[in-house]
């Protein structure tokens, strides 16, 4: 799958949710569906794709979180880094390996996101919630991008065939 | 130019992620109101229009769900009945639907025409928050761009919403009663008790708690809090919501008490934004 076209299904998942979780009235318990992106470019993706990918995202899902901006950015970004460093040492090959994933960079997304607001703002966030609520959002976040992860890794598949199979056609046995 | 972004693309990636989210805090940080700039403004008004978009198209899902739900209910034996019961509950839902709709519109102008000294501008929920950590709706402003500033009450016919956080165009951002960075001048209606409500948006539900309110001030459960009108614009005697538990404190000035919102904020549709008041 191109860059190009990885952002902008990564657009469309993160605008989706917003207008969603709308539609159907869910109010406390919302799945982060912008961690389980940034960790899916971040596994599956090139360095230097997975960045930019990030850096779009990460822009994107501050404007639609509804807290100060700049902190779940700077969340999402340190997530990035993590997970970058995790892949040096394997790549996740099912949707149900990346899923199990998103759960702790769910959990980290908001602490350092509530540590960041702590720390710039000088306030006291809600770090009873990273007990109470987090690991709540943590499995439905996962739970939900787990569809998500199984379709973007078949159609992954199903793009590489072509591409094999396009080579083998035009450099093939003569 | 390019042959060099190419070749050094990772190191350069890297410095714009780590520089993006400190620019936004630290912009963030210096102004009174969340400022997005010039770039982010667009963003925010692409973003905004698709989620409309996308709000739009979605509308009539969950009237679509219901009908599903309905339709595998139905016994298979009697093809006939079948589709018989599911024209006369697509038409029921269509009709339940204007029924709703209607319902709601006459609230509407029931709370318009019971508060003529208010301007109000309605407005449409488009969007929520996407974190448990808010409590921020989306709204688009039908008529209102421009007039529409941060800190204006928003309002539902059952009660107070919250007020205008960010404005952008022919959209703005709504932080609810109950969000914990919200704060609110209010009354307890029958003995005009004064405090501060602040949202609990930690808590594992929408609530809110009213803090300052003095020892001496007897409330009690089911207690109807409404707005003081004693700071910025917010008008007086807007329900807020009501008493559901007194904290028992320990002896001191203050006690708290835990409110419920008078407005059922999963099913906000439209809103009216308060832009001013007669003989303000």
């Amino acid at each position: 799958m191109s860059a190009v076209l990885t952002i902008l299904a990564g657009l469309l998942v993160i605008v989706s949710e917003t207008v969603l979780l709308r539609v159907f009235g869910v109010l406390v318990h919302v799945p982060e569906l912008a961690v389980a992106l940034v960790v899916y470019v971040a596994c599956r993706r090139n360095f230097a794709v997975g960045a930019a990918c990030t850096l779009i995202f990460a822009a994107v899902a501050d404007l639609c979180w509804g807290g100060p901006r700049g902190y779940y950015a700077f969340g999402l970004t340190l997530i990035f880094f993590l997970a970058s460093l995790l892949h040096l040492w394997g790549t996740p090959r099912r949707a149900v390996s990346l899923a199990l994933w998103v759960i702790p960079a769910t959990w980290l997304t908001d602490a350092f996101a509530l540590l960041s607001i702590a720390i710039f703002r000088r306030e006291s966030p809600p770090f009873n919630a990273l007990v109470t609520i987090a690991p709540i959002t943590a499995l439905l976040t996962a739970a939900v991008a787990l569809p998500i992860f199984w379709i973007a890794l078949r159609v992954e598949r199903s793009v590489e065939v072509r591409r094999s199979r396009a080579v083998t056609l035009s450099t093939g046995p003569r | 130019m390019w042959d060099l972004f190419l070749r050094y693309r990772s190191p350069f990636l890297v410095l714009l992620l780590i520089i993006q989210p400190l620019v936004l805090i630290l912009g963030g940080r210096s102004a009174e109101y969340p400022q997005t700039g010039v770039f982010g403004d667009a963003v925010l008004r692409a973003i905004s229009d698709t989620q409309n978009l996308a709000y739009q198209g979605l509308g009539g899902v969950s009237q679509l769900w219901d009908r599903y739900l309905r339709l595998v209910r139905v016994n298979e034996e009697n093809e006939r009945l079948r589709r018989e019961i599911a024209r006369l509950q697509e038409e029921r839902v269509r009709l339940l639907g204007v029924m709703q709709e209607n319902a709601r519109l006459r609230a509407l102008v029931g709370f318009q025409v019971s508060s003529p000294s208010l301007q109000l501008l309605a407005a449409h929920v488009i969007a929520k928050d996407i974190t448990p950590y808010f409590r921020v709706i989306r709204l688009r402003l039908d008529l209102g761009e421009g007039i529409v500033r941060p800190d204006m009450p928003v309002v539902a016919p059952s009660g107070l919403v919250g007020q205008v956080s960010t404005v952008m165009g022919d959209y703005c951002d709504v932080r609810l009663t109950v969000d914990p960075a919200s704060a609110i001048d209010v009354l307890i209606q029958r003995n005009r008790a004064r405090g501060v409500l602040r949202g609990n948006g930690h808590e594992n539900d929408y609530t809110a708690r009213i803090a300052y309110l003095l020892q001496r001030d007897q409330v009690e459960p089911g207690d109807v809090v409404v707005t003081s009108g004693m700071a910025g614009e917010m008008p007086q005697e807007l329900v807020v919501g009501t008493i559901i538990e007194v904290l028992q404190a320990e002896p001191g000035l203050f006690q708290e008490v835990v409110v419920r919102p008078a407005v059922d904020f999963s099913r906000l549709e439209e809103v009216f934004v308060i832009t001013g008041q007669e003989g303000s």
